[in-house]
């Protein structure tokens, strides 16, 4: 039982130039459920495309994405019929994700009574019951989005995802646009709903930090591929791709994690997906490029029986 | 235990704006004197004519007067603004619903459909709207009911615009993405997450519109293609007025209405202010 996913690509054409953006370039992975999976890369490297794909918002372009062996729904299409999905999403701004005309307990109970997930005298002990496991007080079910902090909103948007009843929970940076103070309260409940419901995440993010809190396997990305793989701290104690030292190394704090012998931290930036380097994809910004990288993309491969790397050089 | 938060409803906002105020009483007056000629009411018969009283000026019987036919211009004002009032909400009402559905269903699915949509607008937009009005009219009749089609056409294409743009921006809002991964239809997304967000430029379009439909009303029946004679109509009696009488005292009457609706599409304005 597991979200697996294989040589999942994704390519948008652009009509006006005729080129094509590679947003995702074959990412194979399994993520056991129960457990969690940080993906860590920075901007533009197809995280947040890799969770529209994974909620079935869009169609890969090639490739397999399965949950419990099976395809995930395609809601790329307009469908005229209500469908539910095992697979929920929480977005990274709290200011967009809810519709600002539905109160908010009336936004929870939409997605219990359109699929008839509770006889309708429950439906508000049910909406009530969400709330408070979310941390909002039941009070609150009558006010409107732009009543409410950004910290509530975002707990509100869980409350709404889990009244979905979903198994994987995919979480699109879903503290970075809150304030710091009240990210360790959100981050927290994350941990406590995963333990309370047995969720398992996919945790979006760019802050090694809150991927450390959270995750139980880390996926570092860049420019569509998965470049290191392995538990936490395979991947962040003992970091092996140059590009995931590099991150490692740009974190403010160095005294946490990310102690070792570090090369020189990153220049330039990431190419653009639309023209894509040949060879390795990170060889032009790559501190121990060889004139071999390129031409030949390297694929994942294992160091152990959980961490693998896509770097012949480090091996 | 629920405790509600206080909310100011929109009345509130409403009634402290002076200019909606002035607009909501001018309006429910001509509304009044619209359902005064609607339940007969009128002092004399609109249509009834007294050749022993033509062209009067005004007196404590006919109080503006009487036109060449002997009949009473006070009367006929309040019969004319009924029929105005009935084919601009009827026309209103017809643009509204077609024009909202099609905009809000071309700017949400896209594709082939919105470009139909989109180039049936333009070609609409492309004929001035009198002209299309007169050609309609022309080819369909002299009814009311003709009237207010005619000038329904030539509004949809506006509510199509008004509707479809929000629609663009609004579709690609997270709300809308996450409404479709928690599997609702599109029909419920539509109408419970898309229409409640692109309502308010399309309410201060409607008050607009009606103001609009009256004088495009006035203008046609003007030209002789509205309401026909002997029935009263704004219109019809300033271009009857031209033949030289003491009736201008009427032709005053659409330059009210031009007042009305500048008062009308401020009342109009305040409408959305809720959420913003």
């Amino acid at each position: 039982m597991s979200l697996d996913l294989a040589g999942a690509t994704k390519r948008y054409k652009i009509r006006a130039t005729g080129t094509e953006i590679n947003a995702l370039n074959g990412i194979s992975l399994s993520l056991p459920e129960g457990k969690t999976l940080g993906i860590v890369g920075e901007s533009g490297c197809g995280k947040s495309t890799l969770a529209r794909l994974i909620v079935g918002l869009e169609k890969p372009t090639e490739g397999s994405i399965l949950w419990r062996g099976q395809e995930i729904a395609d809601k790329s299409h307009d469908a005229f019929r209500t469908r539910l999905s095992k697979t929920q999403l929480v977005f990274q701004d709290p200011y967009s994700s809810l519709n600002p005309r539905q109160r908010i307990g009336e936004c929870i109970a939409e997605v219990i009574r359109v699929h008839k997930l509770r006889p309708d005298n429950e439906i508000s002990a049910r909406v009530e019951e969400l709330l408070t496991v979310v941390g909002i007080a039941p009070d609150l079910q009558h006010r409107y989005p732009h009543q409410l902090s950004g910290g509530q909103r975002q707990r509100v948007s869980v409350a709404r995802a889990l009244a979905a009843e979903p198994d994987l929970l995919v979480l699109d940076e879903p503290v970075s646009a809150l304030d710091v103070s009240v990210r360790a309260d959100v981050m927290n409940l994350l941990v406590d709903l995963r333990e309370k419901f047995g969720l398992t995440y996919l945790f979006i993010s760019h802050d090694l930090s809150m991927i450390r809190h959270i995750s139980d396997l880390i996926a570092v990305m860049y420019l569509g591929k998965i470049v290191e793989y392995g538990t936490w701290q395979e991947v962040l104690e003992n970091p092996k791709h140059p590009y995931t030292r590099a991150l490692i190394e740009a974190m403010p704090d160095h005294t946490v994690i990310g102690r070792g012998n570090i090369a020189k931290p990153l220049t330039g930036e990431v190419p653009d997906p639309a023209n894509m380097p040949t060879g390795c994809a990170f060889h032009l910004r790559c501190p121990i490029s060889q004139p071999i990288c390129s031409q030949r993309i390297p694929d994942l491969m294992k160091l152990s029986n959980s961490h693998s790397v896509a770097c012949p050089e480090v091996i | 235990m629920t405790s509600r938060v206080k909310e100011k409803s929109w009345l509130h906002y409403y009634l402290r704006s002076t200019s909606g105020v002035i607009g909501a009483i001018l309006v429910f007056l001509m509304v009044l004197l619209s359902l005064i000629a609607a339940f007969k009411l009128y002092p004399h018969d609109p249509v009834l004519q007294d050749i022993e009283n033509t062209l009067k000026g005004p007196s404590g019987n006919y109080w503006f007067g009487t036109d060449q036919f002997g009949r009473d211009i006070f009367s006929r004002c309040l019969d004319g603004m009924r029929r105005s009032m009935i084919v601009s909400i009827f026309s209103v009402a017809i643009a509204t619903v077609v024009g909202v559905t099609l905009g809000i269903l071309g700017g949400y699915f896209g594709r082939w459909f919105d470009s139909v949509v989109v180039r049936m607008s333009d070609v609409i937009f492309a004929f001035p709207a009198i002209l299309l009005a007169l050609a309609i009219v022309n080819s369909l009749g002299n009814s009311w009911i003709d009237t207010s089609l005619a000038i329904a056409v030539v509004y949809t294409p506006i509510f199509i615009r008004v509707a479809r743009g929000p629609v663009l921006s609004t579709k690609e809002m997270d709300y809308v993405k996450s409404a479709r991964i928690l599997g609702f239809s599109s029909p419920r997304i539509l109408v419970s997450h898309i229409l409640p967000n692109v309502l308010a430029p399309i309410v201060v379009q409607i008050a607009l519109s009606l103001s609009w439909a009256i004088l495009t009303e006035s203008g046609l029946s003007f030209l002789g293609l509205g309401t026909q004679p002997p029935n009263a109509s704004l219109g019809l009696m300033v271009s009857d007025a031209q033949a030289g009488s003491f009736c201008l005292v009427d032709s005053r009457i659409p330059f009210t209405f031009y007042h009305y609706r500048s008062c009308w599409s401020q009342s109009g304005r305040r409408w959305p202010s809720r959420f913003t």
